[in-house]
């Protein structure tokens, strides 16, 4: 008989309040039949949501850690807050609120952030502003180097440009409008281009593997390369390369196995031994369960309980 | 003292191997329908592999093609695709059809509107497949897009089993927020008005279904005077009338009250092609032609003699589908209808299909008879 994710872990809503006075809403699920080898933060890229990593959660609990997903506020999903007010200062914060509360949850366990695209600038901001490491590694998923470039090609515009020749106050991005306090946090917090990048992961002090696709239309490459590729940096890093695939990586499912082969053996250090894919079947009963959730914030998960698919 | 540690940075660049070329098509890939020289070289290459494949994994299409005295090599031209052997529906109503991929099957069925099912067994792979297709028309046609949801006149896939129709139908829950409408046997109108009228203005409601569904909705609303806004969403008839074939309405019938009952516009209703043989759902574009996407081939043939007939000319409707993995995707439909190419209305140019009808009658009988022979007796 198929295995069914649901099975193997217990899941449950968490709201954490925000120095800034924020509900934080997330999800903590736990394998069942194992003792816990760790924790995973996994903190989502621009109009991603906690049911957007159901799968990349199912990995890695099926090999043992708990994970912590959230949603940003300001932003989409269930934490407080419009995306029309989405900054990467708010990003940052809702990310030293969710690594707080999830060092509380590891305890002596090691913890892991894996942050992916918008959320990966954040993170590298986070860690590198800390005065001792929060965590022991850090995965950055399709990271975005230099946000202004990102956000001029998912615009279609500078919108940085446009903001500060006043001739804007809100534009869309992707599918959603968002005000320009984000740029204007953007220049003032010295977000910029990826040299701030560079300069910053120089600083962390803890390994850091980012995996890249050859064909991201959001990211230029050879930025990545050129950020991960620090002379000086403290600790290992790593950047793997998928090719064949861009920056939705999740509609390619050879390459979205690869990302998770990566995610897998870069939290574990092993060599995928006990890494089994989930099939189809999964993989769609997995989708469905969660999107239901998000349908009614996780209420389902208020308390804690066995989820069957 | 500070030591400085200098670490280089460890670079790896990996391609999945079960990413070939036409998985990265269908999965990255944009519709550029001009049906230049290279697109039709890498059609024929796509097909000429998986031609190749299913004749040495599938114990039934090698001696069909054996049969046939057909092998890859004589793909040279687009021209010769017409060689390529095709799997009759009685050989999968006969259960006969099966490419050993090494994985757990999902018997895929149809719905036996003609008396005996077909069955078409679907691993992992062709499943990722057909959903890369249904991907690939909605980056197309209607713009991928998250704030959309889909509500399917259909049952969840728990319910779906392995009805082919059914099951294809649940599978926009891994692409968008959906519901469905058909649950423990009951079709549920009321819920599904209830659900347009309080919808989220600024996410896209995508109604799915089959005609006759879509038409009994239709009358619920109307005799309970209700009349929710689809001004900004889509309507995609999916399935054709199976069953309720002597209900059938007229497309622009149909159209009229969508336009009339749910304000839909005329080029948002949307009808969709898709058979349990096909491993690719062919869409509509705004000017409502059917598009085929560019890896799939479709050859037209005359009833009485099966040779190839001339563009736009009517006859039965075969596939060429490099996407099928478990099975050979190289078919004959039970459909008459006429492929035509050039510019579309739309904008867009490429190869253009038309359903007309079902064989059916004495026809059915004699065409079916015909494939038969054309399938297994090499010509």
């Amino acid at each position: 008989m198929a295995s069914r994710p649901f099975d193997e872990r217990v899941a449950r809503r968490v709201e954490v309040e925000t120095p800034q006075g924020n509900k934080l809403v997330g999800v903590v699920a736990e394998p069942k039949e194992r003792p816990p080898r760790g924790v995973v933060v996994m903190s989502p890229g621009y109009e991603r949501c906690i049911h957007h990593y159901a799968v990349p959660s199912c990995y890695l609990t099926r090999v043992g850690y708990v994970t912590f997903r959230f949603d940003h506020t300001n932003h989409v999903g269930h934490s407080d807050g419009e995306i029309f007010d989405l900054t990467m200062s708010s990003m940052a914060d809702d990310l030293r609120s969710a690594l707080k509360e999830a060092s509380l949850l590891a305890g002596d366990l090691p913890l892991h952030l894996v942050a992916s695209s918008l959320s990966a600038r954040a993170a590298i901001r986070v860690l590198s502003q800390a005065s001792s490491p929060l965590v022991e590694r850090l995965m950055l998923l399709l990271p975005v180097v230099d946000v202004r470039r990102t956000l001029a090609a998912a615009a279609g515009a500078d919108v940085v440009a446009l903001w500060e020749r006043g001739e804007i106050d809100r534009y869309l991005v992707s599918e959603h409008v968002v005000s320009a306090a984000f740029a204007r946090d953007l220049i003032e917090e010295g977000y910029g281009g990826f040299e701030a990048t560079q300069n910053e992961l120089r600083g962390i002090t803890v390994p850091v593997t980012a995996v890249s696709t050859q064909a991201d239309e959001w990211v230029a490459l050879d930025e990545v390369l050129a950020t991960m590729d620090a002379d000086s940096a403290a600790a290992p890093r790593h950047l793997v390369v998928i090719e064949g695939s861009s920056h939705g990586i999740g509609h390619n499912p050879p390459a979205l196995r690869a990302l998770m082969e990566v995610l897998v053996s870069g939290t574990t250090d092993q060599a995928n031994e006990e890494m089994k894919h989930l099939t189809f079947s999964e993989i769609l009963s997995i989708v469905r369960a969660e999107r239901a959730w998000a349908s009614v914030g996780y209420q389902m998960l208020r308390t804690e309980q066995e989820v069957h698919s | 003292m500070l030591t400085e540690h200098v670490t280089a940075l460890d670079v790896h660049r990996t391609r999945p191997d079960d990413l070939t070329e036409l998985d990265e098509f269908l999965f990255e890939g944009s519709l550029d329908e001009t049906e230049t020289d290279d697109l039709v070289r890498q059609r024929m290459a796509w097909i000429r592999m998986a031609v190749s494949h299913h004749m040495h994994a599938s114990t039934y299409y090698g001696r069909l093609a054996r049969a046939h005295e057909f092998s890859p090599e004589q793909l040279t031209g687009p021209d010769d695709l017409a060689l390529v052997p095709l799997v009759s529906s009685g050989a999968f109503k006969a259960r006969r059809v099966a490419t050993d991929v090494g994985e757990r099957l999902k018997l895929c069925l149809s719905s036996g509107t003609s008396g005996t099912q077909s069955i078409v067994p679907r691993d992992d792979r062709t499943l990722e497949r057909l959903i890369g297709t249904v991907m690939f028309g909605a980056r197309a046609f209607f713009r991928s897009r998250e704030r959309r949801r889909l509500l399917v006149l259909g049952p969840p896939t728990d319910e779906a089993g392995d009805l082919w129709f059914s099951y294809v139908l649940s599978l926009g829950g891994l692409i968008n927020d959906t519901l469905f409408f058909v649950r423990d046997g009951v079709t549920r109108f009321t819920e599904l008005a209830d659900a347009l009228e309080s919808a989220d203005p600024d996410v896209e409601q995508m109604l799915i279904g089959p005609p006759a569904l879509i038409v009994d909705l239709l009358d619920h609303l109307e005799s309970h005077g209700r009349s929710p806004q689809l001004t900004n969403g889509f309507v995609l008839t999916a399935g054709g009338w199976k069953k309720r074939a002597d209900e059938r309405v007229e497309r622009e019938e149909l159209e009229q009250r969508l336009v009339r009952t749910l304000s839909v516009p005329l080029s948002r209703i949307r009808d969709t092609f898709n058979m349990v043989e096909l491993n690719t759902v062919i869409f509509e574009c705004e000017a409502r032609v059917k598009h085929v996407p560019p890896w799939l081939e479709v050859l037209v043939r005359r009833p009485h003699d099966m040779s190839l007939a001339e563009p736009d000319e009517t006859g039965v409707l075969t596939y060429l589908d490099p996407t099928a993995l478990s099975y050979p995707g190289f078919v004959f439909s039970d459909d008459l209808g006429r492929l035509t190419s050039g510019e579309c209305p739309c904008g867009r140019s490429g190869r253009f299909l038309t359903i007309e009808r079902r064989v059916a009658g004495i026809e059915e009988r004699g065409c079916a008879l015909k494939m038969q022979r054309y399938s297994e007796s090499g010509g």
